[in-house]
């Protein structure tokens, strides 16, 4: 349970930061990023994705008391 | 078990981070350009492909092996990956009576016309002033005084962008 746990919270971070750095490329030359990833859905994507690591963290820590 | 489960969570953050290395590399790649110019075969069939956008309203075509033009006028838009000087379109198209001007935006908001009255075609248009917008250039396909759509069809379209800038 700790590796899965580890697992999700990594992949959370590592999306987060793939995000900030696409936009950045996206600010930078636009067009290069959208016609590939829809930056939109990604960010919406990211907001479920942190509301599931919210209740895996929590169902982690309520199982271990 | 400690000792194995340290591995095996620096293995999933290790995995990710690859994968998301080779996105990163994949966006970019894409986006390098090293030759002088840069072909674009329409696919008519496809109203959005990653470089091409139309043409569109797609309402105002049909396609069945070719594009049947129902309405006009057409749009599209087609991503520009770097710098070029010009632009050549050339492709196959059923006129009957019509003719067919063909435009390229302009920063001014003008278009830059070319007139078409043969079926296979080419006609370059030039850049230096072409209107951008994210990257895109914006193509407009008029008839002008269509009378009778049925005879308009667009066999195939390409797109040449051409750096003489070397």
């Amino acid at each position: 349970m700790t590796i899965l746990k580890s697992a999700i919270n990594d992949l959370f971070k590592t999306s987060l930061f793939l995000w900030l750095f696409l936009l950045l490329l996206e600010f930078w030359r636009p067009g290069t990023v959208h016609r590939f990833v829809n930056l939109e859905y990604y960010f919406y994507f990211l907001l479920l994705f942190s509301l599931i690591i919210k209740f895996v963290n929590f169902s982690f820590n309520t199982s271990r008391r | 078990m400690v000792f194995k489960q340290k591995y095996f969570i620096l293995f999933f953050r290790y995995l990710w981070l690859l994968l998301a290395l080779i996105a990163i590399i994949f966006i970019i790649n894409k986006n390098i350009l090293t030759d002088q110019s840069l072909v674009y075969q329409i696919d008519l069939s496809q109203a959005v492909t990653t470089e091409i956008e139309g043409p569109y309203p797609r309402n105002r075509v049909l396609y069945d092996s070719q594009l049947n033009v129902l309405a006009e006028p057409l749009y599209m838009q087609a991503y520009l990956p770097g710098h070029f000087t010009d632009l050549t379109v050339s492709g196959q198209l059923i006129l009957g009576e019509q003719i067919l001007d063909l435009g390229l935006k302009q920063i001014d908001g003008s278009w830059q016309w070319q007139t078409i009255d043969v079926e296979n075609f080419e006609v370059t248009f030039d850049l230096a002033n072409v209107y951008l917008s994210a990257n895109k250039i914006q193509l407009i396909f008029s008839w002008p005084n269509l009378n009778n759509p049925d005879e308009l069809k667009i066999k195939n379209l390409q797109l040449i962008l051409h750096n003489d800038n070397s």
